[in-house]
Parts: structure tokens; C-alpha cells; sequence
């Protein structure tokens, strides 16, 4: 039976997606903000965090209240959960979007910048992916590609530690630049976190999946 | 539609708190009771909006069920009681010795906790309270007992059935059929003492889904043990404490931010 109340549910899953949508897109118009160079960009991006935020309280509410009302259990409840956590990770990539911006539009405030920088463009197409995917299983919950979302975010954690290292040995030979190196290095980590958030949210899908919180465990003992 | 086809405008547009005041169906003022000396009821004021469930809750004794019977006078025939105060109904004093206690009751149906259909076959259950004021043609009659089988949600189950016993029936089944006679003689406001006391999950859903869609066309008064049935069917609730009202609020706020520390501690079964 169908009661009256769970298209409350649907109501706050699609909440959800689109504020998945927006972290995507202040993800996406910070990182272009930098490869693009484009104080106006950042400008964008900063301004995206506010509605982001908003969506954040609203989707607790939400689910506070249908906690409250509703006595959710089983997959109700798995959904309930996972909508506050998955909401409190789209808000921190809010966050670290916006703290790339910030720093964008400060290196940019001195002038173009002409440092290398390495690893952040390869850094911000697989976070953007990461993301994205994570979205999808949101639509279409799919056990496999949650866990192939997880192992992903290894390869942006390695890229961030080359990334360090790089900017690190510039600073020796250029230390001229050694604030800009280090912005640059804390924009590297600021993707490195919204690739962790990312893989966060295919854990609670997961989650949601199989009833099991996946968290300190091995990926290959989940999928047995 | 499905959510991912819907535009992002509604998903964020949609309106924060749906409930929104009614007018004011029932307006009870300064409202004592007693039995004998005992009183049981104390200086109650309450507003009761049209076309809304209203849940009643409060510990056991608290004066819910002698409030509900206030409402459409059934505690007349108990000796030696009395009340002061007044309530009016669409704005009319029930209390008024002019008005016949057989037009209100009309427009105050209602259903007790332990369904009590009469020996008699389902469809004569249905439109007993048309009968006995005299109204209605056979056509007309089965036209009335369709349509309010129909609205009770029991019509499926018994349209081949009619004139077997009422008794043949499941609790859940007795149960909505008592909410069809009560909905049989149009009433404008429903009262249900415990109508899901003695149900199991499935019938009790049955009922609450009922109850959710009656209240588009009926106002609805619930009375409940079941804290969670308060919440999932009711848009206000009253808790009731030794025959006073302590807090009267929208059921959201009663559950997730009561004001009172009394109604706090029942809601959370702290109580006693
Ligand atoms: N017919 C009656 N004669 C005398 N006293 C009564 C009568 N009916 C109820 N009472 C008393 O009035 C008080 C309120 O009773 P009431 O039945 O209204 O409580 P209630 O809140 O409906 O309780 P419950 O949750 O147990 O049904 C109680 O103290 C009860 O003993
Ligand atoms: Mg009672």
C-alpha cells in the first residue's frame, strides 16, 4: 500500500538531486574560475554557496520532520539518513568550490597567473566525474559503479600529493612566489576534499543499496 | 511526474508549510463538565477549523472521549451530569434548548471505538440513520449506500455481498462500515473515538489513509493512543492533561518543538 506521505519522500529525494545539481555546477564554474582565469567566474561561483546553503537547512527540516511524523523505517529510513548526510557533503563541496573561488579571484586581483599548474586541471576532470557519477546513482541506484566511484577517489588523492610535491620544489626555485605556490597547493586540496565529499555520498548510496554502512571497511568485502 | 522530469522551479518553489488555517468549524468556549461532583473537564477554549483532522491525546481518563461526546450531546442521557460554558458548531450553540439534538447529530457523525454495527445485513447498517428520519426512496437509499461504501473504502469488498450480516465482516471491514453509516447521513464533522484501537497494522493504515482522504470534504476529529497514528493523520493536535487543556498546536509543532514540559514528556513516553 502506498500511503499518503511517501510522496513526501520523492519530494525530499528530489530536493535532494538538485542540490546535488548545484555543487556540481559551483564545482564546475570555480574550477573554470582558474583554468580560464576569469574573475567573473569566481564572482559567479562565490555567489552560488548562498542557495546551496538554503537547500542544506530546508533538506534537514524535511527530513526532521518526516522523522518525527512519519515513523520511517527500513529503506524510509535508510533514505532519511542518507538524505542529511549526503545533504551535509554537498554543502561542503559548496564550501571548498567557494574557497577555490576565493582564491582564484585573489591570485587573479595581482595580475594573470603564469605558474604551471600541473596536476589541477586533471585534478578537476575527475572530481567533476566523480561527482557527477555520484548523481546519477541518485537516479539510478547501481551497486557497481557506486564502489568504482570510491576506488576513484585514490587517483585524485595521488595527484594531490604530486601536486604538493610540485609546487613544494617550486617554491625552492622561485620563492618569489611561494604565496601564490601555496594558494595553489590549498586549491589542490580543496578538490582533493570535494573528490572525498563525492565519495562520501556513493557510501551512502551504498548505503541506502544494501542496508550496511560501507565506511572502514574493505571495498571487496562489500560487494560479496 | 516523476521527479527527474519535473522542472527545478516546483521542487523549489514548493510551498514550505502546506497547512493553512481554516475557518473555524467548532468554537468551544470556557467548557466544564461533570459527573455527579466530579468534574471532569475544566474551563476548555478551543478552536476546531473546518475540513482539517484534529487529533485528541492525552493520558487515559484526561476527559478526551467526554469532550467528543460533549460535541454532539451524547452525554445527555448520562444522569446527573452537567456542563457549563458553550460550544458552538458553524456558529450555532449546541447547547441551545431549541435545537434538536437529532438535526445536530446530522452534522456530527460519529464512530466509536469498538465497532457496533447493529444484527443487521451490511446495506441496512449503512442507511440506518436515513431510516429512522424517514428519508429517502429505495433508489435513493442504494444510491446513498453505494456512495458512502464507496467513500469508507469498503465497496469492493461487499458490493456482492450487501444483505449478508454485518457480523460477517472483518474488524477492520465492521470498522469502515461504521464509518460509511456515519458518512450515510452527510454529517459535516466526523467524530472517531479510537477507531483503530482493535485493528491490526494493515486495517489501521486502511483507516488512516481513509481519514486523510475524508478530510478534504469532512471535518475530523480523532481521538488516539497511538502517538505516531496522531502524527501521520492529524494537521492539529490538542493533549489533554486531568481534564485541561495544556497545548493546542499545529501536530508538527507538538512533536518536534512542544512548548509545554507536560506535552513534551507524553509525546516522548516520560510520562508518570
Ligand atoms: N459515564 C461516566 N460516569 C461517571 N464518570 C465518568 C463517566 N465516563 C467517564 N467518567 C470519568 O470522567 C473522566 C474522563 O473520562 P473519559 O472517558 O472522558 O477519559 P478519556 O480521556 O477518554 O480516557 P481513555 O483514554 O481511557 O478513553 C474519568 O475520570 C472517568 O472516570
Ligand atoms: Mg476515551
Amino acid at each position: 500500500m502506498n500511503r499518503h506521505f511517501h510522496s513526501e519522500l520523492e519530494d525530499l529525494k528530489a530536493r535532494l538531486i538538485v542540490m546535488g545539481e548545484r555543487a556540481l555546477e559551483i564545482l564546475d564554474t570555480s574550477v573554470n574560475g582558474l583554468l580560464q582565469q576569469d574573475i567573473q567566474l569566481c564572482e559567479a561561483a562565490i555567489a552560488m554557496d548562498d542557495e546551496i546553503d538554503n537547500l542544506e537547512v530546508e533538506i534537514d527540516k524535511e527530513a526532521m520532520r518526516y522523522l518525527t511524523l512519519r515513523s520511517p523505517v527500513a529503506s524510509d529510513l535508510r533514505l532519511i539518513k542518507v538524505s542529511i548526510k549526503t545533504g551535509i557533503n554537498f554543502e561542503r563541496i559548496g564550501d571548498e568550490s567557494t574557497s577555490i573561488a576565493k582564491r582564484t579571484r585573489k591570485m587573479l586581483a595581482a595580475g594573470p597567473i603564469t605558474l604551471d599548474l600541473l596536476n589541477l586541471e586533471q585534478m578537476s576532470t575527475y572530481t567533476k566525474e566523480m561527482l557527477s557519477a555520484a548523481l546519477d546513482l541518485f537516479i539510478s541506484p547501481d551497486l557497481d559503479k557506486a564502489i568504482a566511484l570510491c576506488q576513484r577517489d585514490k587517483l585524485v588523492d595521488e595527484l594531490n600529493q604530486k601536486n604538493f610535491d610540485g609546487f613544494a620544489d617550486q617554491v625552492v626555485n622561485d620563492p618569489v612566489s611561494a604565496k601564490l605556490l601555496l594558494e595553489l597547493s590549498l586549491i589542490s586540496k580543496a578538490l582533493e576534499r570535494v573528490a572525498d565529499h563525492a565519495t562520501n555520498v556513493a557510501e551512502e548510496l551504498i548505503y541506502l543499496i544494501k542496508g550496511e554502512e560501507i565506511k572502514g571497511k574493505t571495498v571487496k568485502s562489500i560487494v560479496i | 511526474m516523476p521527479i527527474e522530469s519535473q522542472p527545478i522551479e516546483n521542487i523549489l518553489n514548493r510551498a514550505e508549510d502546506t497547512y493553512e488555517e481554516k475557518a473555524t468549524q467548532i468554537e468551544i468556549e470556557n467548557l466544564s463538565f461533570w459527573y455527579g461532583s466530579n468534574k471532569v473537564l475544566h474551563h476548555l477554549n478551543l478552536s476546531i477549523p473546518e475540513k482539517t483532522v484534529t487529533a485528541f491525546i492525552g493520558p487515559s481518563g484526561c476527559g478526551k472521549s467526554t469532550l467528543l461526546r460533549c460535541m454532539n450531546r451524547m452525554n445527555d442521557m448520562i444522569e446527573n451530569s452537567r456542563y457549563e460554558g458553550s460550544i458552538k458548531v458553524m456558529g450555532q450553540d449546541i447547547f441551545d434548548p431549541k435545537l434538536h439534538v437529532i438535526e445536530l447529530r446530522k452534522r456530527v457523525g460519529m464512530v466509536f471505538q469498538k465497532s457496533n454495527p447493529f444484527p443487521k445485513s451490511i446495506y441496512e447498517n449503512v442507511i440506518y440513520g436515513l431510516k429512522i428520519a424517514g428519508l429517502g426512496e429505495k433508489s435513493a437509499l442504494d444510491e446513498v449506500a453505494e456512495r458512502s461504501l464507496r467513500n469508507a473504502a469498503l465497496w469492493d469488498e461487499v458490493k456482492d455481498r450487501l444483505h449478508e450480516s454485518a457480523f460477517t465482516l472483518s474488524g477492520g471491514q465492521m470498522q469502515r462500515l461504521c464509518i460509511a453509516r456515519a458518512l450515510a447521513i452527510e454529517p459535516d464533522i466526523i467524530l472517531m473515538d479510537e477507531p483503530c484501537s482493535s485493528l491490526d497494522p494493515i486495517a489501521t493504515a486502511n483507516i488512516e489513509e481513509l481519514i486523510y482522504q475524508l478530510k478534504s470534504r469532512y471535518t475530523i476529529i480523532i481521538v488516539t493512543h497511538n502517538m505516531q497514528q496522531a502524527a501521520r493523520v492529524s494537521d492539529k493536535t490538542a493533549f489533554f492533561y486531568l481534564g485541561e487543556l495544556i497545548e493546542y498546536d499545529l501536530t508538527e509543532n507538538i512533536f518536534m518543538k512542544p512548548k509545554d514540559e507536560k506535552t513534551e514528556d507524553y509525546v516522548s513516553g516520560r510520562f508518570g
